[in-house]
């Protein structure tokens, strides 16, 4: 009797952390996470890479400083020590080559992340991420300054492809997930080892663009107030904010 | 009895075996579990990482927004402007000082390198002239136009020459009307001079990481004079004061790519 309890109580256990491995699996895949610090030297094969330069190893394979991809800060003048401030703008280029022959393009999702002082002195600088906000320990002023970020810093693209090079498809959209959608993008049924260069754009505008619906047909009143209102909200981002940076997911299209 | 006794221990030793296979089948089974959990987590992560790729840029600082405050002479205390009681005839000076100098509750501000402009409104009910002409600060009374002190028990007095000419201005009241919606109707609605320039045409400039110190200071005199003499018909005046604001801002320049970068679209 006892050991029948025992048996029962062990297989009783062992589905149950079948049941969570299973789900944990399943939500991995619906809300793609982050996954970071994770050694991928053990698996086979992947279906793409992803360079940072021509012809150049695997961003994965890539550790300390080499790892980070440049966005163009440098480039710019009147700007302290490749920081970024309301004007800045720069661009992305990375190098995606299929591994397997059944992809056939590639989708980038790219991500402002933030970075604010820790509640205490001393604590840890704060990121914040689209993928926090539905998780959060922030505060709702935390949770607001992000969507302001994701307004005034947008990515976007030009249209078209080109041979051997491509750029994202126009898209200028920072209030849902962007995703830039290069399906169809290598010619021939068998890509393995074609190389095509990617060139992501990111701009924070100077002054409030007027893009939005309805911007058209403001009155001067209202244009000036839009304009105040985006300097200031400038000016919140540069007091409270810290520091910016991007993550760019390069996902294979089938 | 020998029989019973053979019986006996064959049924001991089938119980035995029981046991035995029962715990080695349970062993198996556990293994076998354990074996198909870590398939299925190595496999939900290895099906997961196939997918897809990711870089990152390295995080970069944002920029603090640039500090500018308006002081006392004395640089501790903020601008108090407030002229006074003014008679025909009579002029009085206001000094001012124009810094990037940050404040104890935005020490980690300040301290860049920036342009700036300056707004001076006032309301015209009265006959006065208006003038800032900058100043540079010397060691003693000797050669200065200008001395100031704090106005408690005569502390920190310091010495000013005025800089010639007095600052040029752009009046812009008509731009700032429109701005606010005020008509030729609208009382007191005040004349908005403009200043960018200093006394010798250079931009109005504040140095802050450029300078050892981490922020620069620029020194005015504002003259507010009521040049009509003792004659004046005082008569004609429905109103006997006059408001004075004035203004400063930083001029945040829009960054400008490297020659060597080509047009982003």
């Amino acid at each position: 009797m006892k050991k029948e309890v025992v048996i029962s109580f062990i297989m009783c256990t062992i589905t149950i952390v079948l049941l969570i491995g299973f789900t944990l699996a399943w939500y991995t895949n619906a809300s793609e996470p982050t996954v970071t610090g994770l050694d991928l030297t053990a698996v086979q094969e992947t279906e793409i890479k992803v360079a940072k330069e021509a012809n150049g190893p695997d961003v994965q394979t890539l550790s300390g400083e080499d790892r980070y991809i440049t966005i163009g800060l440098e480039d710019l003048l009147n700007v302290e020590n490749g920081k970024f401030a309301p004007g800045a703008f720069g661009s992305v280029t990375c190098y995606v080559t299929p591994l397997q022959s059944t992809v056939k393009g590639c989708t980038i999702h790219p991500e402002l992340i933030v970075t604010v002082k820790g509640k205490n002195v001393g604590d840890e600088d704060i990121s914040i991420s689209a993928n926090g906000l539905t998780n959060p320990p922030f505060t709702q002023e935390q949770i607001d300054l992000f969507k302001i970020a994701n307004e005034h810093i947008q990515f976007y693209g030009k249209g078209g492809l080109t041979t051997g090079e491509m750029d994202a498809a126009s898209i200028i959209n920072s209030t849902v997930p962007l995703v830039v959608d290069l399906q169809d993008a290598w010619d021939t049924t068998d890509n393995v080892g074609i190389e095509k260069k990617v060139t992501l754009y990111w701009k924070w505008d100077y002054e409030y663009p007027f893009r939005k619906p309805g911007d058209s047909g403001l009155s001067p009143e209202d244009r000036k107030e839009k304009i105040k209102e985006y300097d200031n909200e400038d000016t919140k981002l540069g007091t409270i904010l810290k520091g910016i940076y991007f993550r760019f997911t390069v996902a294979p299209v089938k | 009895m020998e029989q019973k006794q053979r019986e006996d221990r064959e049924q001991r030793l089938n119980r035995i075996k029981k046991r035995y296979v029962s715990r080695k089948t349970m062993r198996l089974q556990l293994l076998a579990a354990t074996i198909g959990l870590v398939v299925l987590v190595v496999a939900s992560f290895a099906w997961y990482t196939w997918k897809s790729r990711q870089v990152e840029s390295k995080t970069a600082e944002v920029m603090r927004p640039y500090y500018l405050t308006l002081l006392n002479p004395g640089e501790q205390n903020e601008l108090e402007l407030a002229v006074g009681n003014l008679f025909p005839g009579e002029k009085k000076q206001v000094v001012f000082c124009v810094t990037n100098k940050p404040n104890e509750e935005n020490i980690d501000m300040g301290g860049s390198d920036f342009d700036y402009e300056m707004e001076l409104i006032h309301t015209e009910n009265l006959n006065l002239t208006y003038e800032i002409s900058q100043l540079q600060k010397v060691d003693t009374e000797e050669g200065a136009d200008i001395i100031t002190k704090d106005t408690d028990k005569d502390k920190n007095v310091q010495y000013w020459k005025k800089q010639s000419p007095v600052l040029n201005n752009t009046d812009v009241s008509n731009d700032r009307w429109t701005e606010t919606g005020v008509t030729e109707n609208t009382i007191n609605r005040g004349k908005y001079l403009h200043y960018e320039k200093t006394y010798d045409g250079q931009e109005l400039h504040l140095d802050g990481t450029s300078v050892s110190s981490g922020f620069d200071s620029n020194y005015f005199v504002m003259e507010i004079e009521w040049k009509t003499g003792s004659t004046e018909d005082f008569q004609k005046y429905e109103k006997e004061t006059d408001m004075l604001y004035l203004l400063v801002k930083a001029m945040q320049p829009r960054p400008q790519p490297q020659p060597k970068v080509k047009d982003q679209p």
